[in-house]
């Protein structure tokens, strides 16, 4: 049926557009030409979609719409055949992936340190 | 004055010439007359130049005001058309807040999925070596929909396109997602838009070239007027 069909759709899409924030995945994609395909290209314009909030709101890696704001550039998607490129993406996502963890324990080691100080004082 | 001196003169040498003494004083009467005249003219054209200097005192004056208030107005005029741009502005954003209100709850409920899940912030425990990554990873991919979509003896991760997968007339046993990231909560009113399977389509204009190629590769005329490479 035609609504079986579309839910489909919509699953592997959701799944598909998510896949692009997998730079090793894009890197497989590049070398093996398909950034090349003319069809593929529009079909990456046709995801853009996922931007709109009543279909992003479905994103548990929002990351990748950037990623696919990227893919719109031939330059990007020419780069992305070199694996040092990806490697470079990979790198800096997971740092950035762990900024927030960081600037948490930075503040926890601050508020410790703090009541140590205010510890020993009181003594 | 110079009359005079002649008439004196003449007057004492007692030339036998009446008839010219008094030739020459109504001459005299003439010219005094004449001269006084000129007189009163130059009075009243002197009255005349000084009240047009009073005039022209008015004039600057008014001259003044004219400036003054047109100084004004364009002050007033600059201060209104900040004011009206601000006010535009204004509402622009407001307009614009107006359109992306979403309830507070939706968001929240939103970014603790998203940070749970640990997709867009990293476990606290995380250090190098551990498998997760902030985004789908190999095994992920593999184990959704796309990854069973197409023949598992394929390598990698495939069934990119769905038109691919609908057309290999393949569909999975199982529908219900293993990993939160593929939905289970979505409404039936979500569609994809502007579903076409033919992503070659591309709007006119465009690659009018490759056209012309492939005509002229499949036709044997040697007439074809198209540019071929």
């Amino acid at each position: 049926s035609d609504d079986a069909g579309n839910r489909l759709r919509f699953q592997l899409e959701l799944e598909f557009v998510q896949c692009l924030a997998n730079p090793n995945y894009l890197n497989f994609l590049a070398q093996r030409g398909y950034f090349k395909d003319k069809a593929f290209v529009n079909y990456l314009k046709y995801l853009l979609y996922w931007k709109e909030p009543e279909y992003a709101k479905y994103l548990k890696y929002p990351q990748c719409l950037h990623m696919l704001e990227l893919l719109q550039y031939e330059h990007f998607r020419k780069e992305l055949v070199n694996a040092q490129c990806a490697k470079f993406i990979d790198e800096q996502q997971i740092l950035h992936w762990q900024h927030y963890s960081r600037k948490r324990m930075r503040l926890q080691q601050a508020l410790a340190e703090q009541q140590q100080q205010n510890n020993t004082s009181v003594k | 004055r110079e009359l005079i001196e002649i008439l004196a003169i003449s007057r004492n040498q007692k030339l036998p010439q009446p008839g010219e003494e008094s030739q020459i004083l109504e001459l005299l009467i003439q010219r005094d007359g004449e001269f006084q005249e000129l007189m009163k003219l130059a009075v009243d054209q002197g009255k005349i130049h000084h009240e047009m200097q009073l005039l022209e005192k008015v004039v600057e004056k008014r001259d003044n005001d004219i400036q003054q208030l047109q100084k004004q107005l364009k002050e007033a005029e600059h201060i209104l058309a900040t004011a009206v741009y601000q006010a535009k502005e204004k509402l622009k954003s407001i307009e614009k807040a107006r359109k992306g209100a979403i309830s507070s709850e939706e968001i929240i409920k939103y970014a603790h999925r998203i940070s749970a899940s640990n997709a867009v912030c990293a476990p606290l425990t995380w250090v190098p070596g551990d498998p997760r990554r902030p985004y789908p990873t190999d095994l992920e991919m593999r184990s959704g929909l796309l990854g069973q979509m197409n023949n598992p003896s394929t390598n990698g991760v495939n069934g990119h396109l769905p038109g691919d997968a609908l057309a290999a007339g393949r569909l999975p046993d199982v529908l219900a997602p293993q990993y939160p990231w593929q939905s289970s909560d979505m409404s039936m009113n979500m569609l994809p838009p502007n579903h076409s399977n033919d992503f070659l389509l591309e709007p006119p204009g465009h690659n009018k070239e490759n056209e012309d190629d492939v005509e002229v590769m499949s036709t044997d005329s040697s007439s074809s007027s198209s540019d071929s490479d």
